[in-house]
């Protein structure tokens, strides 16, 4: 090949795009992995310099007395709280999405309001509601009994506090299913003579066990590296899960970073595994989608006199899911010192945790801080992700390397994350290390695939002819991504920005380890407050918080609604 | 014997009274009968349909099959659609995809209330598939199967516990054309050896003609003409049912003089043209009358072309030709407007050149022009 030519293919706009963004993509992605592993292999002397190669923190792993118990932990809370969401969560889905039982829109705004809260604030609720304090020991004890009926620092503890949290996602994405679902499957039994019965049990739970199995899946991998109701519910009653355990060893002083990564290296393993799985099984679930009829107004199931039946049980998942953690906050942010509901505490109400909290100038910073970081990581994920996306989704050079690449980050549960990115940048030059920079870009690593999902459904929306007729009338690569492309992209590209920018503020794993008093962010400031017992101030900051990112998640819904655009959990 | 009085179906939208249904739809079919509802999309023909099968509650109404209320307004009747003992042939076939097609075409004698032995239901599955012929296919996933495969076994599976009604909706809109030929003569040939009463929606009209015993045309949600194939195409109603069952010309003019219902009427066209035509409901004089006549009734002659005695004669000027292979397809300008007509297709006629239309007085007929939408 002439040197003229190769010059040119170089100068090509798509394979230079191509190059640009893997080489960003790589930058960020594959550090972190390669650091985990290095650091679960180096031998260090006490002055924390590396001296070699060793198998000692995985000898150490199987050797230490807890790690078994640390795994078997891991997996019964996981798995339990995995079948409490999709009980909780898929019955609800199908009585909004299928039956005509009232008051679903309740479902929809316990959804919402939850995808706006960080999930340390429901903890800290539960905390409170099942303790010793709160208000069904109070009741166990009014009613003669002595003690407490409800040990919440437990196992069962912790699987009732998980299992909530994720019922609304699995809501979610189980709702998207049963609405997809094509109704002609349905009717087509009940006029072969099925009843409504017959026809769930028979057909419409069949149909959807592909998705429903991915998504338990789905929902493990995300238990498995949960890490607020381990730290809260977990720790004090020194129940440790995998993810406990890392921190653990993170935190303790001197911190053991060897030890730490023997654990996050197994669970990265765990998870890929895990995740192996759960890629084959959702194409499997693509499978089950046939040919679909003429677009009809919706066909739910009329449930008869059931139907009121069904909207208590809507009505009890709203008041279980977000009444009573909302008012256990509110009772909390307006008490001055931490006690039961009881008549004395109405007497007593007082804001003065909220005049703390507005007076106060570090709340306002950190909420700044918080919604920075999130904004900034956000945007630039998405910026990333429109490029990876496309090339990935039009099969464009290097195509599927991008793709992995963006999706690489699925394996890190967020504290393993935040252990190796911690690696990272305390050996890279950069002086980042204790910024708020350390947490964007750990942000950006981790929800990555995010964007990258919302981008790649998007652009598979998009017919591709409408590229290809930009191209014949002569316009460049570039210019049909910036004519085309973008502008049709830019419902689901608003709304992966907005996912990003909630599920960055609302989770805690990621930002523990790497937060330091001079960048902090709300999620870990939360967790700090209840780590130094100022329940009363953590609610008033907390309901705050929350009503300002609720206002954000009703922004995503709504243009999830109009952009037609599905939600992604994962 | 299917008996339907005064359907309502109304759907109200969000911003204005109506958005589709059927309103006051009625008609009794004999047992046996292949009926259409004929259709543009929206005039409610689905919705017939379903409010048939028992998948939506009519507003009012009657419906009764055989000697069953199955709906009734008045007595508050709704029997549910798993009782009504019908088959559906859904537009999307409907195939459940996790199941082999043995059991999707079992499903209906499995959930039936009268339990039945596992060798029966082999028996009648077995059955069924052969009547489609589709012998052998029952061990197949059912996602293994091309669209006519899938069409054959939702047919099956819509007949195997032998139901008093069958209902099919646009059964043949997915499939490609030859295909589709194809199994319309099946269907047919299938719906004739069975003997069960059909009730098939299409907005294809050929389909339409082609396979029933009975049409329904439906316009805005209401039936404007039920009667046989062969009225339906050469007396129309109005002019809607003119232009949807084949392109029709439609000629407006004023009736010259009254006539009684199917005598013949003269009528005066807008450029003041009289032509005979044939009036099956009647006229009177002075009143608007609509002339519909189809191009393949039309013979194009030459200029100096004397008419038969009777036939009608009007002058006009070719405007455009185009050879389809079996016919050549004329656009004359004659009456002060462009009429089609089809002349065999070895004719040769240069653009611009003058011709006589002629068509006889039965071939012209006097439709009702349908009401302003609203």
């Amino acid at each position: 090949m002439p040197p003229s030519s190769a010059a040119r293919r170089w100068l090509d706009p798509r394979l230079a795009t191509s190059v640009l963004v893997g080489v960003i993509l790589a930058a960020l992605m594959l550090p972190p992995l390669v650091m985990l592993v290095q650091g679960s292999l180096a031998a260090t002397n006490d002055a924390g310099q590396a001296t070699g190669w060793t198998l000692r923190h995985f000898t150490d792993l199987v050797t230490a007395h807890r790690a078994g118990q640390t795994l078997w932990n891991s997996i019964v809370f996981s798995a339990g709280s995995t079948l409490l969401s999709l009980l909780v969560g898929g019955v609800l889905a199908w009585l909004v999405e299928r039956t005509n039982a009232p008051l679903r829109v309740l479902a929809w705004l316990a959804t919402i309001i939850s995808l706006g809260t960080p999930y340390i604030l429901h903890v800290v609720a539960w905390l409170f509601l099942l303790g010793p304090v709160g208000p069904f020991n109070d009741l166990y004890r009014a009613l003669g009994g002595s003690g407490n009926l409800i040990h919440v620092q437990s196992m069962a503890g912790m699987v009732l506090i998980e299992g909530f949290l994720w019922s609304p996602l699995v809501f979610l994405l189980l709702g998207s299913t049963f609405r997809a679902a094509n109704a002609d499957m349905e009717e087509a039994a009940r006029t072969s003579g099925a009843s409504v019965l017959q026809t769930v049990w028979r057909i419409s739970i069949r149909l959807a066990m592909p998705a429903i199995l991915a998504l338990a899946l789905f929902v493990f991998i995300r238990a498995i590296g949960a890490f607020e109701v381990p730290a809260l519910v977990g720790i004090p009653s020194r129940i440790y899960v995998l993810t406990t355990a890392v921190y653990d060893s993170m935190t303790t002083m001197p911190p053991d970073l060897g030890y730490a990564s023997a654990f996050a290296v197994v669970m990265v393993v765990i998870v890929s595994v895990l995740l192996h799985f759960y890629s084959r099984l959702s194409s499997s679930a693509e499978k089950y989608h046939s040919v679909t009829g003429k677009g009809y107004r919706p066909r739910p199931f009329d449930l008869g006199a059931w139907r009121w039946a069904a909207g208590a049980l809507i009505v009890l998942n709203f008041v279980v899911v977000l009444v009573l953690p909302l008012v256990a906050l509110l009772w909390m942010s307006l008490q001055a010192f931490p006690r039961g509901f009881s008549l004395a505490g109405l007497r007593a109400l007082s804001l003065d945790n909220y005049r703390a909290v507005v007076t106060a100038p570090n709340y306002f910073d950190l909420a700044i801080n918080s919604l920075g970081v999130a904004a900034g990581a956000a945007s630039v994920i998405m910026l990333l992700a429109a490029f990876a996306g496309w090339i990935a989704a039009r099969r464009g050079p290097g195509g599927r390397t991008l793709d992995q690449l963006a999706m690489l980050s699925l394996v890190f549960p967020g504290i393993v994350l935040g252990v190796a990115v911690m690696e990272v940048y305390l050996r890279v030059p950069l002086p980042i290390y204790g910024t708020l920079w350390i947490i964007g870009i750990a942000y950006v690593i981790r929800f990555m695939p995010f964007g990258m999902r919302y981008v790649y459904a998007g652009v598979l929306q998009l017919h591709n002819e409408l590229e290809e007729a930009a191209g014949v009338s002569g316009a460049g690569y570039l210019t049909i991504l910036r004519r085309i492309v973008a502008p049709l992209l830019t419902p689901a590209m608003v709304a992966g920005w907005l996912f990003i920018f909630l599920i960055a503020n609302k989770e805690l794993a990621i930002a523990v380890l790497l937060a330091s008093p001079g960048a902090q962010v709300a999620a870990v400031a939360v967790f700090d407050l209840w780590v130094n017992g100022q329940g009363g101030e953590l609610a008033a900051f907390g309901l705050l918080w929350t009503v300002l990112m609720t206002a954000v998640a009703f922004l995503f819904f709504a243009q999830s609604r109009r952009g037609g655009t599905d939600i992604y959990g994962n | 014997m299917l008996t339907v009085t005064g359907l309502t179906r109304v759907f109200a939208n969000r911003f204005d009274a109506m958005a589709g249904g059927v309103r006051d739809a009625s008609f009794a079919l004999p047992a046996g009968t292949f009926f259409t509802l004929l259709g543009p999309s929206g005039c409610g023909k689905t919705t017939t349909l379903r409010c048939l099968a028992g998948l939506e509650r009519p507003d009012a109404g009657f419906i009764g099959l055989e000697d069953r209320v199955l709906f009734d307004s008045a007595g508050g009747t709704m029997v549910p659609v798993n009782l009504r003992g019908i088959g559906m042939v859904f537009q999307s076939y409907a195939i459940w995809p996790h199941m082999t097609v043995f059991e999707n075409i079992a499903f209906p004698l499995r959930v039936a209330r009268a339990r039945r032995g596992r060798e029966e239901i082999a028996r009648l599955v077995d059955q069924a598939l052969a009547t489609v012929g589709l012998a052998g296919y029952g061990p197949r996933p059912a996602t293994r199967l091309s669209g006519g495969q899938q069409q054959r076994v939702a047919l099956a599976r819509a007949i195997v516990h032998q139901p008093r009604l069958l209902l099919l909706d646009e059964p043949l809109s997915n499939l490609d054309a030859s295909l589709r030929e194809e199994m319309r003569a099946e269907l047919r040939r299938l719906q004739r050896q069975i003997g069960i009463t059909t009730v098939y929606v299409t907005h294809d009209q050929s389909e339409a003609l082609a396979m029933s015993d009975l049409i329904a045309v439906m316009d805005r949600g209401r039936i404007v003409q039920l009667d046989v194939p062969r009225a339906i195409y050469f007396t129309p109603a109005s002019d809607f049912v003119a232009r949807f069952i084949g392109a029709a010309n439609l000629l407006p003019g004023t009736a010259e003089a009254g006539a009684v219902a199917g005598a013949t009427g003269m009528v005066r066209l807008a450029d003041g043209t009289r032509i005979a035509c044939a009036c099956p409901t009647g006229m009177q004089a002075g009143q608007p009358a609509m002339v519909a006549l189809r191009p393949e009734s039309i013979a194009v002659a030459p200029a100096d072309a004397a008419p038969e005695p009777g036939a009608n004669m009007l002058p006009g000027m070719v405007q455009d030709a185009s050879f389809l292979g079996a016919t050549l397809r004329c656009d004359v300008l004659a009456a002060g407007q462009t009429l089609r007509a089809v002349a065999a297709p070895d004719t040769v006629i240069a653009l611009g050149t003058a011709v006589r239309l002629l068509f006889r007085p039965d071939a012209a007929v006097v439709v009702q022009a349908a009401p302003p939408a609203g």
